[in-house]
């Protein structure tokens, strides 16, 4: 972790933002005589981020989430409440419904359903002992949430707005930075293959947490918010980058050890075009052209060859096309520009792992169960809130592999709070009368609080601070300290932390290296399917791939060497997804021997790829002898323009399953070969 | 400006109502302006946005109490 400071002054300005939003929040609660101000406080909060578009994001799919729990709480209380049993079973059933459907959707939007479960606990089970004011209680419990997401939002859009879109280009330029060093040192060097291929990851995991980063530019303040489709179409490009960079790490280390003048020369051709970059195009155009034409008959030199060309001169038209859109982006209009460069393609869905969002939505329904019962057992009063703050932490928390250490954090941070609203409670606020005392006197801990929110590394400590304090501190219209209901209420919300650490850690928690196995499977499933023909659309494959591959990227860190997860390479997966995909695309036009000779090859790629790791060396042996005697074969045929390219996609298949063999030797005789 | 009214038995303020229908006619009249080009011109367009709003909505209701009247 680094050692940044935490008090900067932009990181205080948010705090400062954030605590007039939820004053103003208060304040105008109180005016309308709300019935629990201290929600739009909590809620102000909870919706807090620094960037202004993803507040507005963020409020408005917990608006709709908030008003689909307040119709489903409308719906299931006057109607269950006579039978307890019954109505636990709705609600735990809403609940974890509502969680497993916001786990499949990974972007910001899967807010709204997670709000939908938790609000019925929030809002509903307290009605459970007055169900005759249910449509009151739900009214104003709606009412507060959205009056704080209205303040927030109209706060962060006009005092001193931070927006989406400069972050947004800012991170870009970095994530292109990275991009074009790891080219440059992929093109000069040799790499230390476990680095690049850390870094390739890591490059993965940034292009995935940006994708679903643009969904909040559409709610942004400034001008960019047209540009969605150039970002996503520029977002496509980079994406593209990566199996590239992957492929020509390969194609080096091959031609290096074919060890001929042709190779030596190709070699220098790629560092030439990697330490100059994309202006020497024309350069390197002229040694390319050179290269393809060369009048040896085709070998696996010659296939190389060809194989990096095409590489580098696809690594120069997305590296350009990237640098064209960002460009455009930067300009003026991008409204014009989103015209010109929208990209036709759709992107895909990205990974849902319905298993992992199961096995969350069972820990939510254990839990709730577990607690609901206590509180129907024991009769206590505020088992209620037991119920409701362990529900609601198992659904947070539910994106989390393993979220136990996260909430031991967050118990202690919630001892904290206690403690400070305690003394709040009991010695400051009964001295207080008036309105500007009291933001006076809230404002001493929530300002120093808020400004934990805005590091990501703090955020939890500072959600822990600033969401209990004002819910326990029961900040109402008029104050009342009661100790009694003080310490119930203080100790209920402990004891369900407890219970939700003790319920996740036997049922939730799974070690990163499970679900790393689950993401390669994943793949290996992915390129089976596209080798028995069922995947046709290469952009399909890219995006899934690289989505699954920046999911394994953050749990690949966690992994230990002898796991044999950590060996890993997902791109080198995707590459051999896409190289199938071209050649099944060339297949239909190319002449028959070579087109059975084909087909036999994607259905020997398709039972490796369904087999364990640990059981390919055989299969893997087959396929590799396949391959090359493909690749040898066609040698002395008559090709057409077809045949050849499909042949360049066998040599890059070839190179992805077998990185470092050595170049393919004739095992079958000609006489047989002919014969066959 | 006080009163409510009845939405299928729901009452509810006119004000509510009113400020809705402000959002729906700022929406209308930001893209306009934002199809002049107007906002080339605009320092803070959130502010801008905002005091717009609160411009029609204050006219809107002057409107409403001089119908009533």
């Amino acid at each position: 972790m680094s050692a940044r400071p935490v008090v900067t002054t932009s990181n205080v300005i948010f705090s400062l933002k954030t605590f007039l939003a939820a004053m103003l929040a208060y304040y105008i609660a109180i005016r309308f005589d709300l019935p629990r101000p201290f929600w739009a406080v909590a809620t102000v909060y909870i919706v807090a981020h620094p960037l202004s578009g993803a507040i507005s994001s963020k409020s408005l799919y917990r608006l709709l989430g908030t008003v689909a729990g307040g119709v489903a709480t409308l719906i299931m209380i006057p109607n269950l409440v006579n039978e307890p049993v019954l109505l636990s079973a709705a609600i735990v059933v809403w609940v974890s419904g509502c969680t497993f459907l916001s786990l499949l959707d990974r972007t910001p939007r899967s807010y709204a359903s997670l709000l939908a479960g938790y609000t019925v606990l929030l809002a509903g089970l307290p009605l459970v002992a007055a169900p005759a004011n249910t449509f009151d209680t739900v009214v104003s419990r709606v009412e507060e949430i959205g009056l704080a997401i209205l303040c927030a939002s109209i706060v962060s859009h006009v005092v001193l707005p931070v927006h989406v879109a400069t972050t947004l280009l800012g991170r870009i330029d970095v994530w292109m930075a990275r991009a074009q060093t790891l080219f440059a040192a992929t093109a000069t060097a040799e790499a230390d293959e476990a680095r690049s291929r850390a870094e390739r990851y890591a490059l993965a995991a940034d292009a995935v947490d940006l994708r679903s980063f643009t969904a909040h530019l559409r709610y942004d303040g400034s001008r960019y918010r047209r540009a969605v489709s150039v970002v996503r179409s520029l977002q496509h490009r980079m994406v593209s980058f990566l199996p590239l960079l992957s492929e020509m790490e390969d194609l080096r280390r091959a031609l290096a050890k074919l060890n001929t003048p042709r190779s030596e020369q190709a070699i220098s051709m790629i560092a030439g075009v990697g330490s100059r970059s994309t202006s020497a195009f024309a350069f390197f155009k002229t040694r390319a052209d050179l290269l393809a034409s060369s009048p040896v008959p085709r070998s696996w030199e010659s296939l190389l060859l060809v194989n990096a060309v095409r590489n580098l001169r696809d690594v120069l038209q997305v590296s350009r096309g990237c640098q064209r859109l960002l460009n455009a982006l930067k300009e003026e209009n991008a409204a014009r520009e989103a015209r010109r460069f929208g990209s036709p393609e759709n992107i895909p869905a990205p990974h849902r792992d319905i298993g992992m969002a199961l096995l969350s939505a069972l820990a939510v329904a254990i839990c709730l169960v577990t607690s609901m019962s206590l509180w129907i057992a024991s009769g206590w009063t505020d088992g209620m809130t037991f119920a409701q703050i362990s529900g609601v932490l198992c659904c947070l928390l539910s994106t989390m592999d393993d979220p136990v250490p996260a909430m031991r954090k967050f118990v202690h941070v919630t001892i904290g709070s206690v403690i400070a609203a305690f003394v709040y409670g009991s010695a400051i606020l009964p001295l207080i009368d008036g309105f500007v005392p009291l933001v006076a006197a809230l404002g001493l801990f929530l300002i120093p609080a808020g400004i934990c929110l805005a590091v990501p590394s703090l955020a939890i400590i500072g959600m822990g601070l600033c969401i209990n304090f004002p819910l326990l501190l029961n900040l109402q219209a008029r104050q009342s300290s009661d100790f009694m209901m003080f310490a119930n209420t203080g100790i209920a919300t402990i004891l369900a932390m407890i219970w939700t650490i003790v319920v996740c850690n036997i049922f939730r928690s799974v070690r990163a290296e499970t679900n790393a196995r689950r993401l390669f499977f994943v793949t290996q499933k992915h390129v089976a399917r596209i080798a028995a023909g069922r995947h046709a659309e290469a952009h399909v494959t890219l995006h899934h791939l690289i989505d699954v591959a920046g999911l394994f990227s953050a749990r690949s860190a966690k992994l230990s060497p002898a796991s044999g997860a950590s060996d890993v390479d997902l791109i080198r997966d995707l590459r051999t997804g896409l190289h199938i995909t071209a050649m099944q695309e060339l297949a239909d036009e190319v002449s028959m021997p070579i087109r059975l000779k084909a087909q036999a090859i994607f259905s020997g790629l398709e039972i490796l790829y369904r087999l364990a790791p640990a059981e390919r060396s055989e299969p893997l042996e087959i396929a590799i002898g396949l391959l090359d005697d493909f690749i040898l074969s066609t040698a002395d045929m008559v090709p057409t323009d077809a045949d050849t390219e499909l042949v360049v996609h066998a040599a890059g298949l070839r190179l992805c399953l077998a990185p470092k063999a050595d170049f393919p030797i004739l095992i079958t005789p000609p006489s047989k070969r002919n014969a066959a | 400006m006080t009163g409510q009214f009845d939405l299928y038995g729901v009452f509810l303020p006119w004000f509510s109502a009113l400020s809705l229908c402000a959002y729906g006619l700022l929406r209308v009249l930001t893209s306009l302006l934002d199809r002049l080009g107007l906002y080339q011109a605009v320092w803070h367009r959130s502010l801008f946005n905002l005091a717009l709003y609160i411009t029609v909505l204050g006219g809107l209701s002057a409107l409403f109490n001089w119908l009533q009247t």
